[in-house]
């Protein structure tokens, strides 16, 4: 079977973009995945698509074929994923099997959303196309206010407090001032974060990850086709994808994400190793509550010990098991369809060794976590250096 | 071919909690659906689920969709029904009670609205 390696990575800024459109974020991050892999566009054979609603944003569908047509004249296969927030990680798994199967040999995979043109309540209607319009959203909940329901249940049940939710956002912010492509540089105390406005009780401002303009991409190459290249390949070893009911209430369990448990096992299966193996991880923040949840559900830490590990330090930069080394969603930014591909990026800068002042040394294995809504998706991607 | 949403929100109508029993592994589930989230059997009985329950989360949204920001902030909840059921809605106090996890909630029925927002809990 044909084994799959990652060969460039190329990042926009993330932010506010007043002057590009989906279009312009795909292409730039595109242009710089290229780059950074030492190919010819024209060897690329297919694109795959992250983006979860240009249409609401931009009033544009139909971006895949926008999108191949402004990188390359030689009518590439485009397809468009939409997997909520997990549109970019579905889309590196699309992308992962295109190539497993033999159907191309090396593939984009990018993700991109324009947010910033619409005001915040607008934001939050389009979100609010993730949660589930009929037994939901007639109650006026909110993202904010579904994770919200998940951290009083966590605290309720487990104990974990305010200030352990808030020293993930604290964190984050540290890690994302070594990363020039995030979109905060401002480190923030515990006491900011803490009495930040209230966004849907328990959560506040600094618990939500902002919104953000931004695009990511990366290329997959067969190993038949690494031998010619010039670069220092990173494997994927293991994809894990799993769904469940998107109405919170209708799901097994409010304080774990049943999906993130299966995706990772399935994941770890292919992989052949365990939590234990993994050196680093990238997981979905877009709510401090959900980074809390979700390296419990990766097997990382026991249920309800997710807040004492940020809390010990377990889960810095310096400690014994680094998340989110760019900021994670939190700070670096959560330009949905973009965020699944970023967090691959930073594994592979951390692999390969350039992620230069956030480089941690010895990382073998780096695992990215993205999912949809309030978990009703959930892609685990497993990335390991090539020996 | 029928709708499985329109039991549900008929039920709601005739202020009825409608949900589904198994019969195969006997589990109860909300709101009813085309199988049995737990085995995927696809013989369900149709039941009426009691009108109380307790608090099992809430959250108070201040930051609100477009539609709601003239309500806000209001308190949405999950409520654990009887047999293991849970339901999400708004939960409405008027004397602004301090609300906790475990509170008794009744169930009640707002007859202007046509959606899911019919259902909402009161103490
Ligand atoms: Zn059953």
């Amino acid at each position: 079977m044909n084994r799959v390696f990652i060969i460039g990575v190329g990042l926009t800024k993330f932010g506010k973009h007043e002057q590009l459109s989906t279009r312009d974020l795909f292409f730039h991050a595109s242009k710089k995945a290229i780059a950074d892999a030492k190919i010819d566009i024209n060897e690329i054979d297919g694109i795959y698509f992250g983006n979860l609603s240009s249409d609401r944003f931009e009033h544009q569908a139909h971006t895949a074929a926008i999108n191949a047509s402004n990188i390359s004249f030689r009518h590439l296969p485009s397809t468009r994923i939409e997997d909520a927030c997990a549109s970019g990680g579905v889309a590196v798994a699309q992308a992962y099997l295109a190539i497993k199967s033999g159907l191309h040999d090396t593939v984009l995979v990018a993700g991109a959303e324009k947010m910033t043109n619409l005001s915040t309540p607008e934001v939050t209607d389009v979100l609010g196309t993730c949660a589930d319009d009929i037994y939901e959203l007639p109650h006026g909940i909110t993202f904010p206010g579904l994770y919200a329901l998940m951290a009083r249940a966590h605290m309720h049940k487990y104990g974990t407090t305010r200030e352990q939710m808030s020293m993930v956002a604290v964190k984050n912010h540290f890690n994302a001032l070594k990363n020039p492509y995030a979109q905060f540089h401002k480190e923030i105390t515990l006491e900011k974060a803490m009495n930040s406005i209230i966004v849907s009780d328990p959560l506040n401002l600094y618990d939500c990850s902002p919104i953000t303009d931004g695009g990511a991409a990366i290329i997959l190459t067969s190993e038949e086709k690494i031998k010619n290249l010039d670069v220092s390949p990173v494997e994927i070893v293991g994809v894990g994808q799993a769904s469940d009911s998107i109405s919170l209430a209708n799901r097994k369990s409010l304080t774990s994400i049943e999906a993130n448990k299966i995706a990772a096992k399935r994941a770890y299966n292919m992989a052949q190793i365990t939590p234990k193996n993994i050196d680093i991880a990238e997981v979905h923040d877009c709510f401090t509550i959900a980074e809390i949840i979700n390296i419990e559900d990766l097997g990382f830490f026991e249920e309800g010990k997710g807040g004492k590990a940020v809390e010990e330090g377990t889960t810095a930069i310096d400690g014994d098991l680094p998340i989110n080394t760019d900021g994670g969603l939190k700070a670096k930014g959560h330009p949905i369809g973009a965020t699944g591909v970023a967090q691959i990026i930073e594994l592979v800068h951390q692999i390969r060794g350039t992620a230069e002042n956030r480089q941690l040394n010895g990382i073998k294995y780096g695992l990215a976590q993205n999912m949809g809504g309030s978990g009703a998706t959930s892609v685990v991607n497993i990335l390991k250096e090539v020996d | 071919m029928e709708s499985i949403l329109n039991s549900f929100i008929e039920g709601l109508k005739n202020e009825k909690i409608l949900y589904n029993r198994c019969n195969q592994c006997k589990k109860n589930f909300l709101p009813p659906t085309y199988h049995c989230p737990t085995c995927g059997n696809d013989k369900l009985e149709i039941k009426e689920a009691q009108k109380e329950g307790t608090i099992e989360t809430f959250t108070v949204v201040h930051v609100a969709p477009t539609d709601f920001v003239k309500e806000a902030p209001y308190i949405v909840g999950i409520v654990q029904l009887n047999d293991d059921l849970r339901i999400m809605a708004r939960i409405k106090s008027t004397q602004n009670e301090n609300i906790n996890v475990g509170d008794k909630v009744k169930a009640a029925f707002d007859k202007k609205k046509q959606d899911a927002s019919i259902l909402f809990f009161t103490f």
